[in-house]
Parts: C-alpha cells; sequence; structure tokens
C-alpha cells in the first residue's frame, strides 16, 4: 500500500509538471507535439486488448474531430479540400463506430475474464500462504538465466532520455 | 499546430483511459502477494516516460517534489501504523530535523559563511554547464562520422586545467554513444585506440565517461517491475561491455558510472541493482556505491549548499556499512574535486562537518583519491598544486588539526607517492572506490611488481 501511494503520488506529479512543461513548449510546437506521443505511446503500452481497442476508435473520432474543427476555423470547409475533408470524417466516424461495436464484445469477454482471474488469483494466494506454490523471487534464478549472446549488438538508443538535469552532456541539443 | 491540437486530445484520452486501466489492474491483481505489482508498474512506466520529457529546472522541480512526497509517505504510513510513535522513531526523526536546520543555520549564520556558500553554488552551477553543454563547447560535430576524437581531446585540455576534466569525461560519454547504433557489437573502444590519439592522462575520465554512456542507454531499458531475468541481463550486459572495451587497471572508472546513473535517475532500481550485482558480480559493488554516493551531490535536492545537506541523507541512504563508506568516498570526491579551486570552502566544512567524516575513513579516502584522479588527467594541475600547499587562515586550532590530519597530509601523500605508483602499474581504476588504505593498496602494487620482476 505504501508503494502504491508513492507510485500513485509520483505519477500525479509527474504528470502536473508535464502539464507544466508542455505549456513551456507550446512555443515550439514541434518539441510538443513529440513530448505528447511519447507520453501517450508509454500510456497505451499499458492497455489491455479491449482498452487498446477502445483507445484506436476514440483516437480516429477525434483526429476527424480536430480536422473539421480546424478546417472550420482555417476556411478549409469552404474550399475544394472541405468536400474531401468531410468525406475523411464521416469515413473516421463510421469506423469508430465498427470499432465500438467490436469493443462491446471484447469488454464483455475482458469482464468475465476479469472475474476468472480475479477467482484463481485468490485460490493462487491461498495456496502460496499455505506454501504450496513457490513465487519467483526478485532476483530470479540464476540457473533458469538467458546466457547472454555476446556477439549481439547493443540495443537502439534511446533518443531524449535524461535530457534534463544531471552530470551527464545534452545530446540532441547545441552542436549535436 | 493542428497535429499539436490531435496529440493533445489524443494524451488526454489516453490519460483518461489509463485511470480505467489502473482500476482493472488494482481489482485483479496478478498477484495477492504483490497486489499493487502491475499497478505501479504502469504508474512507473508512464512517469519515466514524461520525465524524460522534462527540462532541467521542471526536472529538478520533479525530484524535489518526488523525494520530498516519498519522505512525507513514509511518516503518514508509520503513523498510521503506530511505527512512528516508537520513541526511537521520534528521537531519529526529531534529530534529523534539528541538525539539518543546524547545518542551514551554519550556512548563514555569517557573512563569510554565506559567501562561502554562494561560491560554492556557483562551483556547482559551472560544473553543471561544462558537463552539460560539453557538446557546443567542444563543436562536436553531429554526424558521427566525423567524430574526431584526437582533435576534440586536444580542444578538451585546451580548455585548461579544471575544465578539462569535467569535458573529457562528457567527451567520453558521447564518444561511446557513437558506437552505440552502429548495429554491431561494441569491442575495444578504448583499447584500440592508440596513445597518440588518447593519451594516457585521459584514459580514467574517458572510462567514466563511457561508462556514464553505456549505463544512461541500458538502464533506461528496465525498470523495478521488469522480470528479473531482464535486469539481470541488462547488467551484465553492462559489466560485459566495460570489460570488452576498457583498458586493464580502467575498468572501475567506467564501473563506478553504474551507481551514478542508477541513483540519479532511477531511484528506486537501487536495492534492485544491488541485490542483482551481488549475486553475479560482487566486484562491481564498491564502484556502484561509490558512484551512487558522487551522485549525491549533483542531485537538484542538494544542489543549493545549506538547504539540505548531502552528508545527512548519506547516513539514510546507506543500507550497511560498506555502502556507507562508498558513498561517503564518493561524496567527499565530488565536494573536493568541484570545490579544488577554493580550498578554503573545504576548510569551512570541516568546521561544520569535521566531527562527522573525521568517524569514518571514507572522507579521507575519497578526498585522496580524487586529487590522484585530478592530478593524473592533468599532469601538474595548478589548482591541485595550491591545495597542497593551503594552511587555514583562521586562527581555529580545532579547523587546523582537522585540515593537516584529514586533508593537508592525505592529499601530499596521494598526490606525491600514491599517484605515481597506481599510474605506474596502471591500476587508477582502483581510486573509484573505497579502499581501506590507499598507501597499503600502493605498497601491495609495488610488492607484486617485484615479486612478478623476480
Amino acid at each position: 500500500m505504501r508503494e502504491f501511494t508513492k507510485s500513485m503520488t509520483s505519477y500525479t506529479w509527474a504528470m502536473s509538471l508535464f502539464g507544466l512543461q508542455q505549456m513551456v513548449n507550446v512555443f515550439r510546437p514541434g518539441k510538443a507535439t513529440e513530448s505528447f506521443n511519447n507520453v501517450t505511446k508509454a500510456t497505451e503500452d499499458q492497455f489491455g486488448e479491449a482498452l487498446k481497442a477502445t483507445f484506436r476508435a476514440g483516437d480516429n473520432l477525434q483526429k476527424g474531430l480536430v480536422d473539421v474543427t480546424f478546417g472550420i476555423l482555417t476556411l478549409g470547409m469552404f474550399d475544394r479540400g472541405g468536400a474531401r475533408t468531410t468525406a475523411d470524417v464521416t469515413r473516421q466516424t463510421g469506423e469508430a463506430l465498427r470499432q465500438g461495436g467490436r469493443i462491446v464484445n471484447q469488454t464483455v469477454g475482458a469482464v468475465s475474464q476479469t472475474v476468472q482471474s480475479a477467482t484463481s488469483a485468490v485460490m493462487g494466494a491461498a495456496q502460496q500462504s499455505v506454501g504450496w506454490a513457490a513465487t519467483p523471487s526478485q532476483s530470479g534464478d540464476a540457473r533458469t538465466e538467458p546466457r547472454r549472446d555476446t556477439t549481439a549488438p547493443p540495443p537502439p538508443r534511446q533518443s531524449g532520455g535524461q535530457q534534463g538535469w544531471g552530470p551527464m552532456p545534452t545530446q540532441g541539443q547545441g552542436a549535436r | 499546430m493542428r497535429e499539436l491540437a490531435k496529440s493533445a486530445v489524443r494524451y488526454t484520452w489516453a490519460t483518461s483511459l489509463f485511470g480505467v486501466q489502473q482500476a482493472a489492474n488494482v481489482l485483479t491483481p496478478s498477484s495477492l502477494r504483490q497486489p499493487g505489482r502491475r499497478a505501479n508498474a504502469a504508474y512507473f512506466s508512464i512517469k519515466q516516460a514524461a520525465e524524460i520529457q522534462f527540462d532541467d529546472i521542471v526536472f529538478a522541480a520533479y525530484q524535489v517534489g518526488d523525494e520530498v512526497q516519498r519522505g512525507l509517505t513514509d511518516i503518514f504510513f508509520d503513523a498510521v501504523t503506530l511505527h512512528a510513535f516508537h520513541p526511537n522513531y521520534v528521537s531519529n526523526l526529531t534529530s534529523a530535523v534539528v541538525e539539518q536546520s543546524q547545518d542551514t543555520l551554519q550556512h548563514f549564520s555569517s557573512a563569510e559563511n554565506a559567501r562561502l556558500a554562494w561560491q560554492e553554488l556557483r562551483n556547482n552551477y559551472e560544473v553543471f554547464n561544462l558537463v552539460k553543454h560539453v557538446s557546443s563547447l567542444l563543436h562536436v560535430p553531429s554526424d558521427d562520422a566525423q567524430f574526431d576524437l584526437k582533435k576534440l581531446i586536444q580542444d578538451a585540455y585546451a580548455l585548461g586545467a579544471y575544465p578539462d576534466l569535467w569535458a573529457v569525461e562528457g567527451l567520453g560519454h558521447l564518444y561511446a554513444l557513437t558506437f552505440w547504433n552502429k548495429g554491431r557489437p561494441i569491442r575495444g573502444i578504448l583499447t584500440d585506440v592508440s596513445p597518440d590519439v588518447l593519451p594516457a592522462k585521459s584514459l580514467t575520465m574517458m572510462h567514466a565517461g563511457m561508462g556514464l554512456g553505456f549505463a544512461q542507454q541500458l538502464m533506461n531499458t528496465i525498470t523495478p517491475y521488469s522480470p528479473p531475468q531482464e535486469i539481470r541481463r541488462v547488467l551484465r550486459e553492462f559489466v560485459t561491455l566495460v570489460d570488452d572495451n576498457s583498458r586493464p587497471g580502467y575498468e572501475g572508472a567506467a564501473y563506478e558510472s553504474l551507481g551514478l546513473v542508477t541513483r540519479f535517475w532511477h531511484l528506486q532500481m537501487v536495492p534492485v541493482v544491488e541485490e542483482h550485482l551481488r549475486q553475479f558480480a560482487p566486484h562491481v559493488l564498491g564502484y556502484f556505491w561509490h558512484g551512487a554516493g558522487r551522485s549525491l551531490y549533483f542531485l537538484p535536492l542538494y544542489f543549493v549548499p545549506g538547504l539540505l545537506s548531502p552528508w545527512l541523507a548519506i547516513e539514510r541512504e546507506a543500507p550497511h556499512e560498506f555502502a556507507l563508506l562508498n558513498m561517503t568516498a564518493g561524496l567527499a570526491w565530488a565536494t573536493t574535486i568541484v570545490n579544488v579551486r577554493q580550498p578554503e570552502l573545504l576548510e569551512n566544512f570541516l568546521r561544520m562537518r569535521g566531527d562527522q567524516v573525521s568517524r569514518t575513513p571514507g572522507f579521507t579516502n575519497g578526498l585522496m583519491s580524487t586529487l590522484i584522479m585530478g592530478i593524473d588527467i592533468t599532469p601538474g594541475d595548478t589548482y591541485i598544486m595550491q591545495f597542497l600547499d593551503y594552511r587555514p587562515k583562521r586562527s581555529d586550532a580545532r579547523a587546523a588539526e582537522l585540515w593537516e590530519r584529514l586533508v593537508a597530509q592525505p592529499a601530499r601523500e596521494a598526490v606525491h607517492r600514491i599517484h605515481p605508483i597506481l599510474a605506474k602499474h596502471e591500476c587508477l581504476g582502483e581510486v573509484f572506490q573505497y579502499h581501506a588504505s590507499l598507501p597499503e593498496l600502493a605498497v601491495r602494487l609495488e610488492q607484486q611488481g617485484r615479486s612478478g620482476r623476480s
């Protein structure tokens, strides 16, 4: 509970500051867009299948709505591209509704899975508490550790990453 | 603008759904033994993604706020579980608050102390800028193919004594990263370079910088909630990269950076990394804790002298004596080298913290080690020579005694006697961890050298 509270507060604090950071970034729209996309991607990675589908459906819908709004604001609805924009929005909305139908089905599946997994978790815990099932330790078992392929190249370089404060040179800024 | 609006709405939508996902994570725990694990892991990943987007000031605000909330949460839960009402708990908490208040008052108790605190802040800021902007300072080309190591090292040394040290470390970091995206194994990047390109005097901090680069890239790929096998694989990868690319005797300089990166940017990973290293690479542990101690000096929380002291935090953070000795040495290392141009800052430090640091050999060890590194990277460094000749000006017998015993005499021995031996035996990586006695290490090396020849 203590760790959970710390994680939640830490997350809330980070998100508040992220909002502040994005207000500063508004004068650098490219950077602001990239930052939003990075955090959104990290958030999306945490979703289960049902929520991923919901997210995509809503995302398609909002993209269409933003296009329409910008079209109106920039008078784009009245030029030759207007008809295409309207058609795009109609298509995206139709797609969103179709996805919505699929989501209802997936959600029903997810709820029943949730009930099943909660039941099995309770059963599993009851077994663990009497020593029936060994939970892998945090450190894992050295014998099961996969061998490192020393000929393999390293993972891709992280873009961004520790751009902020610290005893580390900035990457991607200045001359580099 | 349109893309920005779409991204903003998309982000808001994702954040709203994340609440639903977290509710599901809490209601359906994968294990009742660790019910919050999945939710914690999700919070951690998104928090880390946001953290990466922060600029300097926002990151500093985040880190300060985060450390404060963690402390307050602990106090809250200790109070709820009645642990906080234990007499020892109350006395520890009270003494911590009193000690910190005393420390702060001392810093601003006189105009002279305030002036010295201001000078220290300026030093910290200068070093921060030197490290942060090394690529623009040295005009490092953005194209990796044009990275001319020989010229860049010459440029780093042209900055003169003091900036050169930080510039060489930054260069080591940037140099290591030029190999990261090439899609082939990284081997021999510091071993297969001729002395003409990579002079011996640059080796310690080039290795330290290389370690920073490797640790930075690899630590971003794991979280405290990653599978243990994955954490072990990544740490093993780090150790192997250091071994494959370091000159014999300099590995320690690169290992140490793992502690610095972990404590600075991945606080929750510190106990996890220690546990894994203990099992598969115990020889790296001393360096790891040394780096963790060194990072404390640069944390935003302790950046402004007098507000909060890392010297008080270190005793709370170190989980055991071995870690405490190494962390103390690491913190002393940073404190000394950042302020080496104004020895009166260290004199004032001894006046305030003399009792604490004279109780542990870690302080003097860190001081000796950093001077050995400093004189190795800049032979004949004028600031270090002036530091050796410094005598406390004030008529304070106690400060004079502490200076002579904890600083002056060990510093002279480190620079004049121990450094030449470590350099001769190419063992300078050893100064990146705590040693009970550096003079004994030097004697041992000499004896081994003699028996090897005979």
